[in-house]
């Protein structure tokens, strides 16, 4: 995945009040319970958002802002509050033939079957 | 004769009519054909019960399915399946459980129990490896499920036998009460508690001391290390907190079970998810056989602040700021479905009480989807005015009403009052109130739908549709959970198809490559297809409830039209004709003989 985000949005200092959810917490820099606000440099979209925060496989990501779902390439505001969630991820296909998948790293297409349970 | 890896070779036979065990040795083919779970269900199922069988009679038999991984020392092998002629549905049900009693059956030299006939006195079977009992239980009937666990023990002076078990739901034939094991495990959909039930046979209890003959351990060995060292790269959520701690981004993304699936989201839902159970209410985290992801969340409630304390740990324990209930650890605590079908689809927000309804579900035997589902209907039917006050013993039924919940729980399970009228499940209650109420049922084939909303979750709609045990999100209809129900893998461990096939390998020594695990798969899928055919059901009962067809504020509702596609794209992949009929080139395919089917012609 390009890792430089290429949105036409605002470059402008923001601070976000943002909530990760469940495990996503240990990607918030300043922890305290996975709630806390976050300084974004750069583009103003919830992708770069992402990117500096450093979570994997983002694409698999559900993120809300001011409690409304919105796509990763979606600008962001200042004080916008920006909850992420990740889905439960294991081993389960939900449909159809399995997808094979040579690279073990890779594992988005399985996980994506069985989120948010 | 070969040396054999992941099985016995021994198929115990148990006629309760007689009260007589019998040995039974399938053969290596057989095991090689079925693997365990749904296929080895639909094969007895097949050959046993016929077309028309009361599943509360003593024509149909109960099957207790482990497969050839279960009891393997490897992460995921905790599994085992339970499969009957469903009072539900009146097809097959076939349910998986975790824990540890399919690994203890296992490690006590048997591959799979088959249960046929009806005691006339209440009864539980005792094996001990090689030594099998048919036993009173006059002295269990009745009990809860973890009072049942203390007196089986102590009647053997024996700490770790493992036991499955119908509660008093199932002795109550409630038509959704499920088989229990190790106190917190449930086979749960499909009313198998209600046939266990039906036989007398109160509870299985098994202590083995047999290591599973394994035909490649280090590949075990290495499996298990690539699970526990990479638990926060493949696992963390399911370690860290359990299934639940994703609502919020189903919540978000519309897809919400919520006022019996009409709404899509629910504003409380962070008062309810996983997170808050581990921040409120959760003691630890446990562990099912061999495994290092321990999922399972433990809760504990007192009802008093002076009662709560700490933990051996020194975890703090919660109470119940009002004073009401008390959550008892034993009985583990809520998953997902729980979470979802006795709070969220009822829009409660009361995380205490959710807490108490999972446990008595778990001590009752109650299939807490069926049980949330079918007071979810009944909320609704009472909203609109189709039940009232005067058919429910004067006892509301509210959504968002916790207390009501824990109320009607009892009632069902112990069938009392309007609690015998729900114990049939919402599709039957809807049939007697009639007034359009089958409009907000959420049932397939008969059966109340996991709190996965198709809608929402586009994988989940040929599960709905094609499940042979109805409206079951975890009955496998794909190439991947199917062979994982077949061989006994959990569907949350994360291992590739590659990995499961060096898994199967390593346990059975087999040279099997990737297309014999699809075979075994849609074996499985074309047997359980062939026994409902058997019990009457067509391409008809392959649809979703109306309610699925209106739209979500996010999501579209699934036309008919939609679904039927959706249906006859997989009857054509499993060699099915456009009925949904297996055909005789499909079967000779999966090499499915008439041996194995006796009865069908």
């Amino acid at each position: 995945m390009e890792e430089t985000p290429t949105s036409t949005s605002s470059v402008a200092m923001l601070t976000l009040q943002c909530r990760l959810v469940g495990e996503l917490r240990r990607y918030l820099p300043e922890g305290n319970r996975g709630e806390g606000s976050v300084e974004l440099a750069g583009p103003a979209t919830i992708e770069n958002l992402l990117i500096q925060l450093e979570i994997p496989e983002r694409e698999l990501l559900v993120v809300g802002v001011n409690g409304t779902k919105a796509p990763h390439t979606d600008p962001l505001s200042d004080g916008d509050e920006v909850t992420i969630v990740a889905p439960m991820t294991g081993g389960a296909s939900t449909s159809g033939d399995a997808p094979q998948d040579d690279d073990r790293k890779r594992r988005s297409t399985y996980r994506e079957a069985t989120k948010y349970g | 004769m070969a040396e054999r890896f992941g099985y016995w070779n021994k198929v115990l036979h148990v006629d309760l009519n007689a009260g007589t065990t019998t040995i039974e040795e399938p053969g290596d083919e057989f095991y090689r054909m079925y693997g365990g779970g749904r296929a080895m269900s639909a094969h007895y199922l097949l050959k046993h019960v016929p077309a028309g069988a009361d599943p509360l009679g003593p024509d149909n038999v109960f099957v207790f399915a482990p497969g050839v991984i279960t009891g393997a020392p490897v992460p995921g092998a905790g599994r085992h399946s339970v499969g009957a002629k469903s009072p539900l549905s009146g097809g097959i049900a076939e349910s998986e459980a975790g824990g540890f009693w399919g690994a203890e059956l296992k490690r006590a030299g048997w591959d799979g129990i088959i249960v046929h006939g009806v005691s006339d006195k209440p009864v539980y079977l005792y094996i001990n490896n090689d030594e099998v009992e048919i036993r009173d239980a006059s002295h269990l009937w009745g009990k809860i499920t973890g009072d049942v666990e203390d007196a089986i023990r102590e009647d053997h002076d024996d700490q770790f036998i493992r036991i499955a078990q119908c509660g008093p739901a199932g002795e109550n034939l409630v038509r959704f009460a499920c088989v229990m094991n190790d106190g917190k495990e449930a086979a749960g959909r499909g009313g198998m508690g209600a046939v266990m039930g039906s036989k007398k046979l109160k509870a299985v209890a098994v202590r083995g001391t047999q290591p599973v003959p394994i035909a490649d351990k280090s590949i075990l060995k290495s499996t298990a290390k690539w699970v526990s060292s990479t638990l926060d790269e493949n696992h963390a959520n399911f370690s860290h907190f359990g299934t639940g701690v994703a609502m919020e981004g189903k919540n978000l993304d519309g897809g919400t079970p919520s006022r019996n699936f009409k709404l899509g989201q629910f504003d409380e839902i962070r008062k309810i998810d996983a997170v808050a159970v581990g921040e409120n209410h959760r003691i630890q985290m446990d562990a099912c056989f061999a495994c290092s992801v321990r999922c399972k969340k433990v809760v504990q409630i007192e009802m008093s602040e002076a009662d709560a304390g700490v933990t051996r740990k020194g975890v703090q324990i919660s109470h119940d700021p009002q004073g009401r209930y008390r959550v008892d650890p034993r009985y583990g605590g809520p998953e997902y479905e729980s979470l979802a079908s006795l709070g969220g689809n009822l829009n409660v927000d009361d995380l205490v009480a959710i807490c108490k309804a999972n446990e008595m579900c778990n001590y009752l035997g109650l299939d807490s989807i069926s049980t949330g589902s079918t007071i979810a209907w009944a909320m609704e039917a009472f909203e609109k005015g189709l039940i009232t006050l005067e058919d429910t013993d004067g006892e509301p039924m509210r959504f968002q009403h916790g207390d009501d919940v824990v109320k009607w729980i009892e009632k069902i399970a112990m069938r009392e009052g309007y609690g015998d009228v729900l114990a049939e499940g919402s599709q039957r209650v809807s049939a007697q109130v009639g007034m359009g109420s089958d409009e907000f049922l959420t049932t397939v084939k008969g059966v109340e739908m996991g709190m996965h909303d198709p809608r929402h979750m586009e994988g989940m709609r040929e599960t709905y549709l094609l499940a042979p045990a109805g409206g079951d999100h975890g009955n496998p209809v794909s190439d991947r959970n199917g062979l994982r129900n077949a061989v006994g893998i959990c569907s949350f461990l994360a291992y590739d198809d590659e990995q499961t096939l060096d898994i199967l390998k390593a346990v059975t020594g087999w040279d099997i490559d990737a297309e014999e695990m699809k075979t075994i798969s849609h074996r499985g899928q074309t047997l359980a297809r062939l026994f409902n055919n058997r019990q009457g059901f067509t391409r008809e009962d392959d649809k979703l409830p109306v309610r699925f067809e209106e739209d979500l504020p996010l999501h579209e509702g699934l036309s008919r039209d939609f679904q039927d596609g959706l249906v006859q794209k997989y009857y054509a992949s499993h060699g099915w004709d456009t009925e949904g009929v297996p055909t005789a080139a499909g079967m000779a395919d999966l090499g499915i003989s008439e041996d194995s089917v006796t009865l069908t012609t």
